[in-house]
């Protein structure tokens, strides 16, 4: 198996914007407070989208949104040394933050910050929240505890993002075709990318998923792999990367 | 657990969906240094990267920079 899947890419349309970036990344990392303003710019509407997505609060998710450049203003550094994307460094962070706390949010064991954030709010915001919140969740199912709202994997990617972050270029060449690969999401089998959904927006594991859907685990489990394999053929095909193994 | 088992769950592993025995048997794995393994991590993170940005983009509200640039400037 190739070490080095994704040599021989096509030159992205976006490396340009994507090195420039890494060049934002390294002067948050010398206390640029311009550089971070600039990320900001380019990288807060697409996360508030996600973070309003999973928590379906405004505030709460304006709260995420902060936390997150936050750390990057912490860790810039850190994350500068690894080489890997400052775009799926926010984008995964953020994401994995605002599940922590819908999870923590499920258990019943919402921080105390949390709390008084909530407990703080003006009617104004409260009906802002509930404006800004999709309407597809009011509709969902119950949600329930779950007693592992923090798990290995954001242990992982806390503490390891040199191991997991994709390079700059890789995410540029996603960027460049981000509306083909947007339209193959939506020629998955509606089942599959149904339970997809209840993964990546609704911090639902395998189980939580079968037990939603009042489906057996095994069709669920079978049902999300078939979906990532879908998808990993989707993008070979779209970003032109298809290896000799696969 | 080898790498052929592992071939679609890195990408549920990274969105926190894999049950606790296959994410510590993934995590295990992946301490031993598989190179293969390694780079199919990376491959997941982007496809993770690509799921996210399915979410419609909205902005934030007008004083959340301000805000942001506030405290970080008092730090």
């Amino acid at each position: 198996m190739p070490s080095e899947a994704n040599t021989g890419f096509p030159k992205p349309l976006g490396a340009n914007k994507e090195s420039t970036l890494e060049e934002l990344l390294g002067r948050v990392a010398d206390l640029d407070v311009e550089a971070l303003g600039s990320l900001y710019d380019q990288f807060a509407p697409k996360l508030m989208g996600l973070l309003l997505r999973i928590l379906s609060s405004k505030s709460e998710a304006e709260s995420v949104l902060q936390e997150i450049f936050l750390r990057l203003w912490k860790e810039a550094p850190g994350i500068a040394r690894t080489k890997g994307s400052a775009a799926a460094w926010l984008v995964l962070t953020a994401r994995h933050a605002a599940i922590q706390r819908l999870r923590a949010r499920r258990a019943g064991r919402a921080r105390p910050a949390q709390m008084s954030h909530t407990q703080g709010r003006t009617k104004e915001e409260k009906r802002a929240d509930k404006s800004a919140a999709p309407s597809h969740r009011e509709h969902k199912p119950q949600e329930r505890l779950s007693p592992r709202y923090e798990s290995q994997t954001l242990s992982f990617l806390a503490a390891s993002p040199h191991l997991w972050m994709p390079r700059p270029e890789d995410i540029a060449l996603v960027d460049a075709r981000l509306g083909l690969l947007q339209r193959a999401l939506n020629q998955m089998p509606k089942p599959q990318r149904r339970a997809l959904e209840f993964a990546v927006f609704d911090a639902y594991t395998e189980s939580e998923i079968a037990a939603q859907l009042a489906e057996p685990l095994g069709r669920v489990t079978a049902g999300l792999r078939a979906a990532i394999t879908f998808l990993r053929h989707r993008q070979h095909a779209v970003l032109g990367t298809w290896t000799a193994d696969i | 657990m080898d790498c052929r088992h592992l071939e679609n769950i890195y990408e549920l592993f990274l969105l926190g969906a894999l049950s606790h025995e296959d994410s510590l048997q993934l995590l295990e794995h992946l301490s031993q240094g598989c190179d293969h393994c390694l780079e199919r991590l990376k491959e997941a993170a982007r496809t993770v990267y690509l799921l996210s940005l399915a979410a419609k983009p909205v902005s934030p509200g007008p004083k959340a920079k301000a805000d942001l640039l506030r405290l970080v400037k008092n730090k």
